[in-house]
C-alpha cells in the first residue's frame, strides 16, 4: 500500500503544510478576523464600518443649503457626491467643497449648522 | 490540532467558492468602478481617508479597473490564483482605501474572501490550468471562520429598533428588479420579517459549522453543488497480492481528510483474475 500517498510530491513542500506557520497564521487572522468588528461595534442604530453590519442608513439625508446674493438654493447632493452613503457625515467636507465648486457662495447652511464660504 | 489544521481536504468546494466570488468581484466591478470615474470629476466631493490622500486621476481608475477585471476574470477561471488573486485583493483593498464614498460592506467582504481563496490555494480545485489536488485546511477554516462572524456580527447589530421597526427593509423593497408586493409593505409584516432575516442570520453563522445542515441552509443554489461536491465521492480501485486482493476506495470531502478506505474483496482467484484485468487496463 505504499503507493497510495493521498498527496503528490509538489504539495510535500508546500508551506501552509508547516505546523508553525499554520499556527501563527491561523492565530494572526483569526485575531484580526474577531478584533475588527469587535472593536468597531457601536451604538446599535448608528451603522458602523468595517463591523459586518450589514445594512446602512437611508441614503443621506442632510440637506445643505448654498446662500448667494441672489438668494438660497438646495444643494443637489447627487451632483456633488459620488456615492452619498447613510452612514457618511458629509457635514465635515461637503460644506468647503460646496463654496469651492459654487464660486458666489456666501454661506452654506444644514440642518444645525453653516459654513462661511470665506472661511475655507 | 497541529496535525488537524495541516491535514489535506478536497479543493473543490474551495474551487466552486472561487469562481462563486470571482464572478461577484466581476459584477460588483461594474458599479464600483462608475463610481470610481466620478471621484475624478472636480465637482465631486474627494472624501478621503487621510487629507494627504491624492483625488484618484482618470487614468489611475482606468489602472484600476483594469486590473479589477483581469484579475477578477483570472481569478475565477482559477488560472495562476496565487497572482491573480493576490492583484485582485490589492485592488480591492487600494478600492477600499481610495475614499470614503466607495466603501460598501459586500466590497470589504470580497477583499477578505479573495485574500483567504488566495491563501488556501483555490485554484486546486475546478481551475483550468491544473487538475484537482488537495489543499491544507487551516486557510478554509478561517474561510469558514471569516462567513461565520460576518453572519454573527450582522445579525446581533440588526437587533437594535431601528432595523427591529422594519423601516431599513422598507427602504431596501422598494423598486427594484422584481417589485415587492406593496400589500405586504406593512409595518407588521416588515417587522416581522426583520426579526426572519436576524433570526436566519445568526442561525447561519452557526450551521456553516454542521456537516449536514451547513449544505443544506446556506446559499440554497450553492449549496446543492457543494454537497454533491463535497461529501465523499468514492475512486475505487483494486490492490491485491498473492492471496487477495483488496477494494481500496480513495474518499475526500471538504471536511475530512482524504483517505483510502481498504477492505477484503476477493480471494486468490478472484484477485488473480482482477490483476490480469487490471494489467490490461480493464479496470
Amino acid at each position: 500500500m505504499a503507493s497510495l500517498a493521498p498527496f503528490t510530491v509538489s504539495q510535500m513542500h508546500d508551506w501552509r503544510r508547516s505546523p508553525k506557520i499554520a499556527l501563527v497564521a491561523t492565530s494572526l487572522i483569526l485575531a484580526i478576523q474577531v478584533a475588527i468588528p469587535a472593536l468597531r461595534f457601536g451604538p446599535p442604530d448608528s451603522p458602523q464600518r468595517w463591523a459586518w453590519q450589514m445594512f446602512s442608513k437611508p441614503p443621506y439625508s442632510v440637506e445643505f443649503t448654498i446662500e448667494t446674493a441672489r438668494g438660497a438654493e438646495v444643494a443637489d447632493l447627487d451632483a456633488h457626491s459620488a456615492h452619498p452613503r447613510g452612514d457618511l457625515d458629509l457635514t465635515g467636507a461637503m460644506p468647503a467643497h460646496l463654496c469651492a465648486v459654487h464660486s458666489e457662495a456666501i454661506r452654506v447652511t444644514w440642518d444645525g449648522g453653516s459654513f462661511e464660504c470665506s472661511s475655507g | 490540532v497541529l496535525v488537524w489544521l495541516t491535514e489535506h481536504i478536497d479543493s473543490r468546494p474551495l474551487g466552486l467558492a472561487r469562481i462563486g466570488v470571482g464572478v461577484a468581484a466581476l459584477l460588483k466591478a461594474l458599479i464600483t468602478i462608475p463610481i470610481l470615474f466620478r471621484l475624478t470629476q472636480p465637482e465631486i466631493l474627494a472624501f478621503p481617508y487621510f487629507d494627504w490622500v491624492p483625488r484618484p486621476t482618470v487614468s489611475l481608475v482606468v489602472v484600476i479597473g483594469s486590473f479589477w477585471l483581469v484579475s477578477a476574470v483570472l481569478f475565477t477561471l482559477g488560472w495562476r490564483v496565487a497572482v491573480s488573486g493576490s492583484v485582485l485583493t490589492v485592488t480591492l483593498a487600494l478600492v477600499l482605501a481610495i475614499d470614503q464614498q466607495t466603501y460598501s460592506n459586500h466590497l470589504y467582504l470580497m477583499a477578505w474572501l479573495v485574500f483567504l481563496l488566495t491563501l488556501a490555494r483555490a485554484g486546486s480545485g475546478f481551475s483550468i490550468s491544473r487538475s484537482d489536488e488537495p489543499v491544507v485546511r487551516w486557510p478554509v477554516l478561517l474561510l469558514m471562520v471569516q462567513l461565520s462572524v460576518v453572519y454573527g456580527f450582522s445579525g446581533i447589530t440588526k437587533i437594535n429598533p431601528g432595523f427591529l421597526s422594519g423601516s431599513v427593509l422598507a427602504g431596501s423593497l422598494q423598486g427594484g428588479v422584481i417589485p415587492f408586493p406593496d400589500f405586504l409593505i406593512t409595518p407588521q409584516f416588515l417587522s416581522a420579517l426583520a426579526g426572519v432575516v436576524i433570526a436566519v442570520e445568526c442561525a447561519l453563522a452557526l450551521l456553516i459549522w454542521h456537516t449536514r445542515l451547513r449544505l443544506g441552509s446556506f446559499f440554497s443554489v450553492s449549496a446543492s453543488m457543494r454537497r454533491s461536491l463535497s461529501s465523499c465521492r468514492p475512486r475505487p480501485s483494486w490492490r491485491c497480492s498473492r492471496s487477495r486482493c483488496l477494494l481500496c476506495i480513495r474518499c475526500s470531502s471538504h471536511t475530512e481528510p482524504m483517505r483510502w478506505t481498504c477492505r477484503p474483496s476477493l480471494g486468490a482467484s478472484g484477485g488473480s483474475r482482477l490483476l490480469r484485468a487490471s494489467s490490461r487496463g480493464l479496470l
